[in-house]
């Protein structure tokens, strides 16, 4: 049959039907940005054809704060980095100084920060899980969640002070000890909530046809990959690796507990949540047995050099009132000279800090390795090709904190 | 954990031993010094080696030690110094690489070998004016592309060049 | 004021004195009804956009949620769209890079607006003072509320809202923020010194 327009091989090369590509800009204030990040994509109808992103939004120039602040008070920068699990940063910050001063911490006091971390580690999944959920259209988890956080910001109050900004560690061990009835309150009240909100998430959750939908397949990463762009904690353990640094260096207590690491297969989005979730269940299990296993004792390292002394010691003898002053004063100094690097398993990942002393009460350099930093600088090769949609589940995910990204 | 990483140096003396200028260990563990120049061909051998190959680049800190002198006294051995922490996966083993170079050198970067040195970098450059020769986009990261200074540089004031006071204050 | 108040002769002004005064201005501008029925209406529909950036923001959801639940004081939906929201709450540190956006966001939004400033560093810059943070977010955009705090407690930013119904319960006729704030207008006008817009305009390293 004869067509009625005869088509020119050329005029078919020239058909182009997707003509147009749009660039879209994503945030930085935007609900699904979680903090202040902004992605600029490049869309040609609502795939992603190009995703660039900017953030130091939220740069404060933490490094440059320490130069100038003690080993004691830099610890309330470490509060304000990853402000969702506070107490993990705190116990970071403080056991890379008593790597550099040298000084061992005594068992009660590692106990209760094992114990203390493991309940922000529960919050900051929380946190996690509940907005990335609202970012794909499910609010209800939010509530559930966001329950569990108050009851273990009601924890933290407890025992810090402080429902978040907790600044609880010192160098040498903690500022005060537990309260009476913790143990009980963690047990009897929490844990058994912890375990019935991470059924409820399952429940809610792993079998919803819409969720799977939105999150199973989404934003994967292989395994070279995510270790060659850095990642680390719960985004590495989805893609496969069973990197955990609470497993590779045990550190505080967790040598003396048993935990699984929880490994995901695909690396997806789907994967990132529910690796969370399970690693909260490890999380109950590792308090539950830390509870049972915390020794008496001081809470404070034995070191006169960096840790208050008692107060009959301040009022009574001389020697005490000058390492009262000093400390005060001046706080703690570190040996010239020395150098070091310790990280500890943060909710995102690896939190890393090396510090350089000149053997003054303050550093001469302090640097934090963000774990979420690396695991966004991923966030191109994830995004591009997938639908514009996609993008607020995978970056919810990720769990990008932005005091920590933008340090 | 420390010494751990020590038949990993051996391994890498053996192939690359003329490159290395110094072992030694400190609060960060085992540290390999090297020249500028040779740093992109040590990560590359440590990131192939045997059996604890150290496939991801944890992180990339900058040190400047224009002040070290006059705080404590001590001679730096240039201005800033470069470390890249290394770490092996499958064998639970870190290492640091440890580089000096004076103000103005250009530093090769570790872009082709490791994904994350590439925003690793950009925080060098963004904070210390470092550059890094093969970046693939070496542009600021943190602070405004406009933003002038670099601000971990001990010169640089805390509260910035202009801070921001009211007249009165 | 007087300068002599009456039953003390040295000319000291008393707290009294002050309640008195206070007392007289309030009777003098009270909202007639129709003002009565837009404030009561306003004041129980606050719809809060949160600028939230950094760790207020989690409190800010804190109050959002069950526990401490904000809607039942008619907040029920906190949108991020600034045209749909009349109050917004800058909750978390400002950097002199997020400050224009904070600007625009602020200009987006249509009168009626309050702004509410949670924690130190919307107030004052809080610890961070830095080549990077803009020292509190008054310097660009006029604040009604302040909340103390790092991070202030849920119950404390509901305490402003709270203080913020009141005060908009009390207005008189249909006020633009820039009559509400006409000082710091014109001190962003005239300029004490130079303005932090200079600044961001000349990219804050200057």
């Amino acid at each position: 049959m004869k067509e009625a327009f005869p088509r020119s091989v050329e005029c078919e090369e020239k058909l182009d039907l997707c003509a147009e590509r749009m660039i879209l800009n994503w945030g930085p204030s935007h609900p699904a940005t979680h903090g202040t990040l902004r992605v600029v994509l490049t869309l040609e109808g609502e795939t992603i054809v190009k995703c660039d992103t900017e953030i130091g939004y939220l740069h404060r120039g933490l490094e440059k704060l320490a130069e100038d602040w003690t080993y004691n008070q830099i610890v309330n920068i470490s509060d304000r980095l990853n402000y969702c699990s506070v107490f993990i940063n705190n116990v970071g910050w403080h056991q890379a100084c008593e790597k550099l001063f040298g000084i061992q911490v005594p068992p009660r006091a590692t106990y209760l920060r094992t114990i203390m971390s493991e309940v922000a580690r529960i919050a900051d999944h929380m946190v996690c899980i509940g907005p990335n959920c609202v970012d794909i259209g499910v609010l209800t988890p939010f509530w559930y969640t966001w329950n569990l956080r108050e009851m273990a910001y009601d924890l933290l109050e407890l025992v810090t002070g402080a429902r978040m900004t907790t600044a609880f560690t010192r160098v040498g061990g903690l500022a005060a000890d537990a309260p009476e009835g913790l143990e009980e309150r963690i047990t009897k009240v929490f844990l058994p909530e912890v375990y019935r909100v991470m059924d409820e998430l399952d429940s809610l959750l792993s079998k919803n046809r819409i969720f799977n939908d939105r999150t199973r397949g989404v934003g994967a990463l292989s395994k070279e990959e995510a270790v060659s762009y850095g990642w680390t904690g719960p985004c590495l353990r989805a893609c496969g690796v069973a990197y955990d640094v609470r497993a590779a260096n045990p550190y505080l207590a967790y040598g003396d507990v048993d935990f699984d690491i929880p490994v995901g297969g695909h690396g997806d989005t789907y994967d990132r949540l529910f690796v969370r979730v399970e690693e909260c269940r490890q999380s109950a299990r590792i308090i539950e047995q830390a509870l049972s296993k915390l020794p008496d004792g001081p809470v404070n390292a034995d070191d006169k050099r960096v840790v208050l002394p008692k107060k009959d010691d301040v009022y009574g003898h001389i020697e005490g009132l000058i390492h009262h002053f000093e400390i005060v004063m001046f706080g703690p100094k570190a040996p010239a000279g020395a150098q070091c690097y310790d990280s500890v398993e943060g909710a995102n990942g690896e939190l890393g800090f090396t510090i350089v002393s000149n053997g003054t009460n303050k550093p001469y350099r302090m640097h934090v390795r963000p774990p979420c930093f690396y695991v966004f600088s991923a966030l191109p090769r994830l995004m591009v090709g997938r639908l514009l949609a996609d993008l607020p589940a995978v970056v919810a995910s990720l769990n990008i904190i932005a005091g920590e990204l933008d340090l | 954990m420390n010494q751990q990483a020590q038949p990993a140096i051996e391994r890498l003396k053996n192939t690359l031993g003329g490159k290395i200028q110094e072992v030694y260990e400190d609060g960060r563990g085992l540290v390999v010094r090297v020249g500028l120049d040779s740093v992109p061909a040590v990560l590359e051998a440590l990131r192939s080696d045997a059996s604890s190959p150290f496939d991801m680049l944890t992180d990339i800190t900058a040190v400047d030690w224009s002040r070290w002198t006059e705080e404590t006294g001590m001679q730096p051995q240039a201005r800033f110094s470069l470390y890249y922490n290394l770490y092996s996966v499958s064998a639970a083993v870190r290492l640091f690489v440890e580089s000096w170079l004076e103000d103005g050198q250009e530093a090769p970067s570790a872009t082709p070998l490791y994904a994350s040195a590439n925003w690793a970098e950009r925080i060098v450059f963004d904070m210390f004016g470092i550059r890094f020769s093969g970046h693939p986009d070496l542009r600021r990261i943190y602070l405004p592309d406009d933003f002038e200074y670099s601000p971990l540089r001990k010169e640089f004031p805390r509260r910035g060049v202009d801070p921001q006071d009211f007249p009165q204050e | 004021m007087r300068d002599k108040p009456p039953g003390d002769p040295s000319g000291r002004v008393t707290l009294a004195d002050l309640n008195e005064a206070a007392e007289m201005v309030r009777e003098l501008k009270k909202p007639g009804a129709a003002a009565k029925f837009v404030n009561w209406s306003r004041k129980h529909s606050l719809w809060p956009i949160p600028f939230g950036t950094a760790c207020c923001a989690i409190e800010f959801m804190g109050m959002v949620g069950s526990s401490l639940d904000l809607s039942r004081f008619g907040a029920e939906f906190v949108r991020f769209s600034p045209r749909q929201c009349d109050l917004m709450i800058v909750a978390g540190t400002i950097t002199n890079k997020m400050a224009p956006v904070l600007k625009t966001i602020y200009e987006q939004m249509a009168e009626p607006k309050w702004v509410i400033s949670m924690g130190a560093c919307a107030c004052t810059g809080g610890m961070f003072n830095t080549y990077s943070v803009l020292q509190g977010c008054d310097r660009i955009i006029p604040v009604d509320y302040y909340v103390p705090g790092c991070a202030p407690r849920p119950e404390a930013v509901m305490y402003a809202i709270l203080q913020l119904q009141e005060r908009i319960g009390n207005e008189t006729g249909v006020l633009s923020s820039k009559e509400r704030h006409r000082e710091a207008w014109i001190r962003g006008v005239k300029g004490r010194g130079r303005t932090p817009k200079d600044q961001l305009l000349r990219g804050g390293g200057e």
